[in-house]
């Protein structure tokens, strides 16, 4: 029974955020997305069928060319380099922070337990 | 003896879990790699998995929730802020992804709309997630170490690995 009012808990915390998703969609907040895409009479098409979506989906996160020629391909050169991509940025984010976070328990050794800070500092 | 043990059982079961998550979200972030029918079926596994990772968590999440302006060290408000943030990005990323559905939808016999906003917002949110996973497996990389040292090294040099290692309720904040 816990589980179920915590699990339906998330879904409605889930609901609302694509609740203001959808309020932002359309009140024009994100209309600055949608420019450059096609008109919307044309958009049910556009999810269907055309390749103009593909063309800027060089991101990491992208999705494929929908409707394109990558969508039943699967195992390309190009998706492993993605994921190679994403893996990297990854690492390089860890990295960064696994050091910064070394060099500041170094220098601040109170930072290093759970305990609060030293009376002059807190 | 046997609370450590269940401790440790935990942790383990955090540790999968989390890496299969892991696993699942670098390969629904390459649809070029899976094809396009592997991405959206596993994208949808991949909400049951957060719901289930918020499950086990669920805890931390409500003694965060309840201290937030109080008595909270800044590390877990931190953590608390991006892990709502990835929350939002993971419901978007899965929304959006419903909404231009050509596979998983369609296979039930639902044809939503879709449209350029939404490709656009999956990849915003998609893109996002990438820095915000990144940052959360950056915050729980000391935890991630200690377990993968007592599962690895721990067996094979038991002296080297003796060290002491935070614990669960450090490694959940």
């Amino acid at each position: 029974m816990q589980i179920v009012t915590r699990t339906l808990t998330i879904l409605v915390a889930a609901l609302l955020v694509v609740g203001a998703t959808m309020a932002l969609g359309q009140s024009g907040a994100l209309s600055s997305l949608s420019s450059g895409g096609p008109p919307a009479s044309s958009q049910v098409q556009a999810t269907s069928g055309t390749d103009a979506a593909a063309s800027d989906s060089t991101t990491m996160g992208a999705p494929p060319a929908r409707g394109g020629n990558h969508e039943e391909g699967g195992m390309s050169l190009a998706g492993a380099v993605s994921i190679g991509k994403n893996l990297g940025i990854i690492g390089a984010i860890v990295a960064v922070i696994a050091l910064a976070t070394g060099l500041v328990r170094r220098l601040l050794p109170w930072t290093r337990g759970r305990g609060e800070p030293p009376p002059a500092a807190a | 003896m046997a609370q450590v043990a269940r401790k440790t059982n935990r942790n383990m079961v955090n540790l999968l879990l989390d890496g299969t998550i892991f696993v699942a979200f670098l390969a629904s972030t390459a649809p070029r790699f899976t094809g396009l029918a592997i991405h959206e079926w596993l994208s949808i596994a991949f909400g049951a998995a957060i719901v289930t990772h918020l499950l086990l968590h669920w805890s931390w999440i409500v003694a965060v929730t309840k201290r937030f302006f109080g008595k909270a060290q800044w590390s877990a408000r931190v953590n608390y802020v991006l892990n709502a943030l990835l929350f939002v990005a993971f419901t978007v990323i899965i929304f959006t992804g419903l909404m231009i559905s050509e596979v998983a939808l369609p296979f039930i016999g639902i044809q939503l709309a879709g449209g350029h906003l939404w490709e656009q917002l999956h990849k915003l949110a998609a893109d996002a997630s990438v820095f915000l996973i990144g940052l959360h497996v950056a915050l729980h990389w000391q935890w991630i170490v200690n377990m993968l040292k007592r599962i690895i090294v721990a067996p094979r040099w038991p002296r080297r690995a003796a060290q002491p290692t935070i614990s669960n309720q450090q490694q959940e904040a």
